[in-house]
């Protein structure tokens, strides 16, 4: 971890045993800043990667979860509940993802349509087919899952991409666990077939 | 669409889709250090506060306002904008005196409010209106 990030995180927390959400959000909420900048270092990371799962991208990731938090920092106040706040911290997230996921599937299609041989030619000599056939699949991947439904595509993006256990993926959505897993099903069979996974009865369709 | 549809279908992209989940997993697993993440969030935070300190005199008077108030000044606003927008011909213009009572409406509103008791100049009607409006946070 780099020097001026742990010393950030000490000056924020000044002691040794690390506060609950719930006393951070009512610190903030009283107009505390380091409570909630405590808050934006406990969850930094996982935020990231719940948002790197949407756009595949670790800068673009980087700054839709900033602007996550300042959405969040702003609605402070429209928080019932301050024990809920990670899964509300999520929920913003997950809606700013879908957003930038969607302007992400449009620049792929036109990427699709307009750049071939210029984009090609970035890449390196060696394994260079198998780099280019990569790059196509992740593109067709965020085209495709930007036509998901909503529910099942961020299903889909938290177990299959993010990694998150079926749990917590039903305590991110706010839906029973068998909910979850459904979901996920529903959404993984979709892609296949749209991406024309042999066996899945390839073709398209909804 | 059909086109779209057509282009993803082609085999061996989906085929590998189960290895990209378990690379694009990989790498979820181990994102790469953003030092400067605090930073910038503080420097969104930073810009958003100073943008709401600039708008703070217009909320103290919204806040000011009751709602009837606010109402009936909004609309007072706009239906002298629109008639600004859009000159009658002189013609048309019945001949009144300077000073034009506005509708009772407006006026209640705005007393209601605690602003002021206007009596308003046709011919300068906006300026006025926001004069108006302003003098609470000049004088306050």
């Amino acid at each position: 971890m780099p020097a001026q990030k742990a010393s950030d995180r000490e000056s924020i927390r000044g002691s040794t045993d690390p506060p609950e959400d719930s006393e951070l959000v009512l610190r903030a909420s009283a107009g505390d800043a380091t409570a909630f900048e405590a808050l934006v270092l406990r969850y930094e990371t996982p935020l990231r990667k719940l948002v790197y799962g949407y756009v595949l991208n670790w800068e673009v990731a980087e700054d839709v979860a900033q602007d996550a938090f300042l959405l969040a920092f702003r609605k402070l106040d429209h928080l019932g509940e301050s024990a809920a706040f990670k899964s509300w911290l999520y929920r913003i997230a997950i809606n700013r993802a879908h957003d930038e996921l969607r302007r992400s599937a449009r620049w792929s299609r036109r990427l699709d349509r307009n750049v071939g041989d210029e984009a090609l030619a970035e890449l390196p000599a060696a394994g260079a087919e198998s780099a280019v056939e990569s790059r196509l699949l992740r593109r067709a991947l965020v085209r495709e899952l930007a036509r998901l439904p909503k529910s099942q595509r961020t299903a889909v993006v938290l177990k299959d991409v993010v990694g998150m256990k079926y749990v917590e993926i039903a305590e991110c959505l706010g839906c029973p666990i068998g909910t979850a897993q459904i979901r996920v099903h529903r959404g993984r069979q979709k892609l296949r077939r749209r991406l024309g996974e042999p066996g899945s009865g390839a073709g398209g369709g909804t | 669409m059909m086109r779209e549809e057509k282009r993803s279908s082609r085999p061996g992209e989906a085929g590998k889709l189960d290895a990209l989940f378990d690379a694009l997993r990989e790498e979820c697993a181990a994102p790469p250090a953003a030092p400067g993440f605090l930073a910038g969030f503080r420097a969104r935070r930073d810009a958003w506060l100073e943008r709401q300190d600039q708008a703070a005199p217009w909320r103290l008077l919204a806040l000011r306002l009751s709602p009837v108030g606010a109402l009936a000044a909004g609309a007072a606003l706009v239906m002298t904008l629109n008639s600004g927008a859009q000159p009658i011909a002189s013609e048309t213009v019945p001949e009144t005196s300077a000073t034009a009572e506005y509708p009772d409406p407006f006026v209640a509103g705005l007393e209601e409010a605690g602003v002021a008791t206007v009596a308003m100049n046709d011919d300068d009607a906006g300026y006025e209106l926001l004069a108006v409006l302003y003098e609470p946070m000049g004088t306050r």
